[in-house]
Order: structure tokens, then sequence, then C-alpha cells
């Protein structure tokens, strides 16, 4: 085992006990994604002829590919539910906003001639 | 008939005074949505007799014209009016506006400046208007003769069937997606717009247009 996978080992086992830490009493879906991702991780770290296999069985060549490609494809995805949280968070302050502005509408008073103010 | 001018407003103090002042003699209600400014918008509106309600922080005038709209139904309105708060929209133009949805004959009566001969369009305005027609009629099945003129009257059937989800400017493509959806009837109204350097200055750039287009694509895929 090399300098490298030994760093990166290290951290991904914490980022692992971490995930478990502060998922696994609340929310046990988000806990298994977040451990299964880390010890994944783990495994093709360890194991660096692992990835190629993977990507020859799919019909890629080269193991970085299949990293690559399953890398972008996870961003993308995480990318547009961080937008669809975004985009309901900006509806819910809007309609605050705007429940507030109703109910402290300010009616209507006699017109002042604007000449004298 | 109770009909209600609901006028969204951001940093427009200056030249609000002016727009109402022409909007007290349309005797109608006139509600003025201050959408966050940091100027006198809010003492102007207040000044002149308007209902005036208040963005807490700016959310833009999609948003502010829902705000009215909503507030306006509350009220007990018949008919909406929306007025630009910039002085580019004229009241001469709101009888003939009003009428087919007073009238009964349609649900929502759009403004359209190319049916006016007064109204002084930019060249190059005028193409990216035409383009965003196609686009109009492409995504809503809408066939219009302009697009994007805020100048538009709602019975209160037509008020009641809009709920506007686009905040910002994206929302005048959006009114015409739920115009549809909700099998709303429309007429077109020739409407006067009257271009200066000064709206021009602070209204939708052309380099805006793209932008929208993003706003409009990107919350069609969040529904």
């Amino acid at each position: 085992m090399n300098i490298f996978q030994i760093v990166f080992i290290t951290f991904c086992a914490l980022q692992a006990a971490l995930s478990l830490r502060r998922f696994a009493k609340t929310r046990h879906l988000t806990a298994v994604v977040f451990l299964g991702a880390w010890i994944a991780a783990i495994v093709l770290i360890a194991n660096p002829q692992m990835s190629t296999q993977i990507a020859n069985s799919v019909g890629i060549g080269r193991g970085v590919d299949f990293i690559t490609y399953f890398l972008l494809i996870t961003f993308l995805w995480g990318h547009y539910q961080h937008y669809l949280r975004y985009k309901r968070v900006e509806n819910e302050v809007t309609h605050l906003v705007r429940e507030l502005a109703i109910a402290q509408a300010s009616r209507p008073v006699a017109r002042v001639d604007t000449a004298t103010v | 008939m109770k009909v209600f001018i609901v006028v969204p407003a951001f940093n427009e103090g200056h030249r609000l005074s002016a727009v109402l002042d022409d909007l007290a003699h349309t005797g109608h209600q006139v509600v003025v949505v201050d959408d966050g400014s940091r100027d006198q918008t809010v003492e102007v509106g207040k000044r002149h007799g308007c209902y005036v309600l208040r963005h807490t922080f700016n959310r833009g005038q999609g948003a502010a014209l829902q705000t009215g709209m909503t507030f306006a139904l509350r009220e007990g309105a018949d008919a909406i009016v929306m007025f630009d708060a910039d002085g580019q929209h004229q009241t001469s133009d709101m009888p003939a506006l009003l009428e087919p949805v007073l009238s009964g004959r349609v649900d929502v009566a759009l403004g359209n400046r190319f049916l006016s001969e007064r109204s002084n369009v930019p060249a190059m305005r005028r193409v990216i208007l035409q383009l965003g027609r196609v686009f109009t009629w492409l995504t809503s099945g809408l066939r219009v003769g302009d697009c994007h003129n805020g100048y538009r009257a709602f019975s209160r059937k037509g008020a009641a069937a809009i709920s506007m989800k686009q905040d910002r400017m994206a929302h005048a493509s959006e009114i015409y997606d739920q115009i549809r959806a909700a099998g709303l009837s429309y007429e077109e109204v020739p409407v006067t717009i009257r271009y200066t350097a000064e709206t021009l200055a602070k209204g939708q750039k052309l380099s805006n247009s793209v932008s929208v287009l993003f706003q409009y694509l990107y919350g069609k895929i969040a529904q």
C-alpha cells in the first residue's frame, strides 16, 4: 500500500464514521448512501485495478473514464436536486414576504394634494 | 364593478408620482406594490391615496404582481389591471383594455403595442419581441401579436386562475402558459408603449432576454 492509498483511505474512513455519526439516528437512508459511497471509495482506492475491471464489464475502456462518467452524472443529479430545493425555498420566501405585505397593507386615506407636500 | 390597478414598483419614487396622478383620474382602486425599494416609493403611494403593500425585500416584478393580484382578489376585485410604474403605459388605453373583460367577453385582455401606431418601439427591441412571439407560440401554444407586454387586464375568474411562481421577469412567459393551461379566453387590445431614454435605461435590456429565457426554462424544469 503506498502513501497515497494510506492517506486517502484514512480520510474516507473518517468521513464514513462522521456520516454514520451524523445521520444514523435521524436519516437512515442518507446514512446508508453516504456510508456506501465512502466504503466504495475505500475499496476502489485499495484495489486500483477494480475500477478498470468494472469499466471493462460495462464496455468502457479505462477505469478512470468510468469514474469520470460516474462523478459527472452524480454531480449533475446533485446539482439538480439542490436547484429544486433552492426553488422551493425561494417560493416559500416569496410566499412569506407576500403574506406579510398583505397583512400590513396600508389602506387609502384621503389623497394629499402633491402641490402642498 | 370593482376594478383594481396593480402597480409594481422598485425604486420608482421619482417617476411614480406622475403615473399615480394619471391613474387617479381613472376612478379605480390603485394598489402600489413596493418591491423592497430604498427610495420614497411607499411615501409617494400613500400620498396619492393608494393601497400600498411593501415587500420586506426585493422579490422581483412577477412576485410583486402576484402579491397585488392576490390582495385585489381578497378585496373583492371584479377586474384587475397590471400597470407599469415607469410611465410607459397610457391610462388613455385603459377603457379599451378593460372593455372586453368587463363586458364578460373574455377572461384576459392582453395589450399589444404593435397594434398601436403611436408606440415607438426601437428596432432592436422589435426584433427581440418578434422572436419572443415565436417562442411563446412554441412553448405555450398562444399565437399572440406581442409578448412580454405588461399592460394586461384580467376578469376575476382570469386572475384567480393565474398563480405566478416565476418571481422575476420570466413571469411574463409563465402567464401565457397559465392562460393556455387554464383554458382562459383572451383578446389582444392595441396599447401605446412610449419608450424614453430613461425607461430604456432602467427597463429590460436586450441582453436580459437570454437571462429571462433561462429563468423560464429552469422554472419549467423545477415544476
